[in-house]
């Protein structure tokens, strides 16, 4: 688990187009020394399991990545830009199919298809 | 040179804690092998098992590196830090655990603009655990310092 690491959930709710999630990027985290230490670029595989985290929350049991349909990663993030991040989550079906949406500055930053199944 | 005999962090961008492939066994023009000994004490093992996201890093920093061998010991210039664009058609069949060491083996498909298309297919001796198709940018504005 990053959480704590790399990032912390400020907060989750729950609406008709899904769940939102707001988390603060802690910009002093080994991973962004590691990533790069040059420029601190939050890393994709990163975005990603932080996906995998807040689902893990909403549903009350570890998941794990099992498929992944499509992943983007259309712009970076650098949390000396973008400290605070937005998820918006949309479980699809009942075999474990979600879509995510990652915002930071408003800007659509990566999209998913994923199969989340129980460890 | 050989490059099994070169230092990882010498052809690729990240750094440690987030190095996952240990050597580039193979390289050529078209394709890559590396492997990569799971660790109890990596950011992505939890409970003793690798999760996805770390396959997914591993099969990233495999085509970086391949990238990053060429171009500093074949054409003598700087290596540029990358980036995934996009992960296509990922299968895991199982995650490997710590302990085992994975080998994945990266082809080299088509360059458009400077993305680079690559085919991946992750094992454990003989048994695939996983494979996906996947998309890298190279960002030439960003050199990594020797």
């Amino acid at each position: 688990m990053i959480k704590g690491n790399l990032y912390k959930l400020a907060s989750l709710s729950f609406s008709d187009a899904g769940y939102v999630a707001d988390v603060d990027l802690l910009p002093g985290s080994e991973i962004f020394k590691a990533h790069f230490p040059c420029k601190p670029i939050t890393p994709g595989v990163c975005l990603v399991q932080i996906a995998v985290e807040i689902a893990s929350v909403i549903e009350k049991r570890n998941l794990t990545l099992a498929e992944a349909k499509d992943i983007k990663f259309l712009s970076v993030i650098s949390p000396l830009e973008h400290k605070s991040v937005r998820y918006e989550l949309s479980k699809m079906d009942d075999e474990g199919k979600w879509v995510v949406c990652i915002y930071a500055g408003g800007q659509l930053c990566s999209k998913m298809s994923v199969r989340l199944c129980n460890v | 040179m050989t490059s099994r005999s070169v230092k990882i962090t010498d052809i690729i961008p990240q750094r440690k804690p987030f190095v996952f492939i240990d050597s580039l066994l193979e390289c050529d023009e078209s394709s890559a092998e590396t492997s990569y000994l799971i660790r109890e004490d990596s950011i992505f093992t939890e409970n003793g098992v690798f999760q996805t996201p770390g396959l997914i890093e591993n099969i990233a920093q495999s085509a970086v590196a391949k990238i990053g061998y060429i171009s500093k010991f074949i054409e003598h210039d700087k290596v540029t830090v990358g980036y995934i664009g996009n992960v296509h058609h990922l299968i895991v069949k199982r995650n490997p655990e710590v302990g085992e060491t994975i080998h994945t083996t990266v082809i080299f498909g088509e360059n458009i603009a400077g993305i680079q298309l690559c085919e991946a297919v992750v094992r454990v001796g003989n048994e695939i655990i996983a494979q996906s198709s996947i998309k890298t940018a190279q960002d030439a504005s960003m050199p990594v310092d020797d």
